[in-house]
């Protein structure tokens, strides 16, 4: 077989970015207290921010694919001005600190917030720190995560196929639910489990909004987070579970999201 | 049934002033050298490009008048079109892409797949009803197309080389098929080829650009 001709330079930092990466994963391995492993991850602590987390994350997951989906389509297809504007604020929560989010969440949608006083007022809805509040804030979150992944399927679909559908008297939701749905559909999974695997280790935005009541509104990263200074070999198993389902996720995903619209 | 087609089409930087002419039941050849616009013409009148000036009007009706703001969508248009690049469904099997308009337009699951399997015969297409596109060969997914572009029974049949990959054989058959069909149904058909024998065998007037 023909070896790659790479220079032993760029293979040293490769090797380091690597290393970089892998060794604090590896650690989490490591200090794992094996031996406590199923008595602590059956504490109720532990089973409670679990629950919330993969609940909400879940929930968060199926609500960014039904607003992000056709957002997405919107955005590849759109030729409108502003177009590029909506799709920069979209994105924007990707690189915003997550905590500012939360502020940002809470001041839109708290009790006496711009628009969250109306919700109470007129509903007596009070969304912040309850389950919904960390739903909101995954979605926030995890929303361009979806929509970055599955505008660029889109913007990759044959546009003559939609031409075809539509000289067969196919709407322009028909065109959109049986020919690009269909034609995308790899990249939508992938784009979904990106969003799910997102609100999972969702922490800065959630706590801001929601707060960390164990047993209502905590999930697992602001359990880890808060039993750093309390138990840190609890900690380290809740970190040991997610370190598993984000693994997992980038194991089953990677040739999607490597592939793009493709697959 | 009538087709006037009197003005410039375009595609990008590319413009060309076309006439064309049909009535009802006839074949109409366009002829031309590569990027002479023909595809354009068949992209015009399906309404998946507009005129840059001139009128298209079918039955009296303006499909496309620029200078009056007229315009029916190619969804209302009801052309069938068999495209160069054939352009079926690729996750859909042929029976499904032959079905696929007929949905469109609201008739029921099992007449839509009875109808689609009626017209996959009369193209010789019935035997691989139930395979994806990627499994066929360029003169299988040619004939779906057909069978796609026929089961509408579209008032304005578009073929642009419709036959460039099926064997000598089906290419015969079509050549009878296809007027045949025109005729009983009244329609138009207006088809881009190369071929010259398809011209003088089938087309009642020729096009050239």
């Amino acid at each position: 077989m023909r070896k790659p001709s790479t220079s032993l330079g760029l293979r040293a930092i490769a090797l380091f970015a690597f290393i970089l990466v892998a060794l604090p994963l590896l650690s989490i391995f490591i200090r794992t207290p094996w031996s406590e492993l199923g008595n602590i991850a059956s504490q109720k602590t532990t089973r409670d921010a679990l629950f919330i987390s993969l609940e909400t994350s879940v929930i968060a997951a199926i609500v960014a694919a039904l607003l992000g989906v056709p957002l997405s389509w919107m955005l590849a297809r759109s030729t409108a001005r502003g177009t590029s504007l909506v799709r920069t604020i979209c994105i924007v929560p990707m690189v915003l600190p997550p905590v500012v989010g939360g502020i940002a969440l809470l001041t839109a949608f708290g009790r006496r917030g711009v628009f969250g006083r109306f919700l109470y007022d007129w509903w007596g809805v009070s969304l912040p720190f309850t389950r919904t509040a960390i739903v909101i804030a995954q979605v926030f979150v995890a929303l361009p995560f979806l929509v970055l992944a599955v505008e660029s399927a889109f913007r990759q679909l044959d546009t003559g196929l939609e031409d075809a559908a539509r000289t067969m008297g196919a709407s322009p939701l028909r065109v959109f639910l049986r020919v690009a749905l269909p034609g995308a559909r790899g990249s939508i999974v992938a784009g979904i489990a990106l969003a799910w695997a997102r609100s999972l280790g969702e922490f800065g935005a959630s706590i801001t909004f929601a707060g960390s009541f164990p047993g209502k509104t905590q999930t697992l990263p602001m359990a880890v987070y808060e039993l750093v200074a309390t138990d840190y070999r609890a900690s380290l198993v809740m970190s040991l579970i997610l370190v598993v389902i984000s693994v997992g996720v980038i194991a089953t995903m990677r040739d999607r999201w490597m592939t793009g619209a493709q697959r | 049934m009538s087709l006037e087609l009197h003005g410039t089409v375009h595609r990008g930087d590319f413009q060309r002033h076309v006439d064309v002419t049909a009535d009802n039941g006839e074949v109409v050849a366009i002829v031309g050298a590569n990027g002479s616009g023909k595809s354009t013409v068949i992209h015009t009148i399906a309404g998946l490009a507009a005129l840059a000036d001139g009128s298209l009007i079918v039955n009296d009706t303006p499909w496309d008048v620029p200078a009056n703001n007229q315009w029916v969508s190619p969804e209302q248009r009801g052309c069938g079109v068999v495209f160069q690049d054939v352009r079926l469904f690729p996750h859909l099997n042929a029976v499904q892409n032959v079905m696929f308009g007929l949905r469109s337009g609201g008739v029921k699951r099992n007449d839509a797949l009875e109808r689609a399997m009626e017209t996959l015969s009369e193209v010789d297409a019935h035997a691989f009803a139930l395979r994806t596109p990627a499994s066929l060969s360029g003169g299988e997914r040619q004939r779906v197309a057909l069978a796609r572009a026929l089961v509408m029974k579209p008032r304005v049949l578009l073929l642009d080389e419709p036959f460039s990959a099926v064997d000598e054989r089906s290419h015969a058959d079509f050549l009878q098929l296809l007027p045949r069909i025109v005729r009983e149904t009244g329609a138009i058909a207006l088809m881009v080829t190369h071929d010259h024998s398809d011209v003088s065998a089938i087309a009642s007037r020729v096009v050239g650009l």
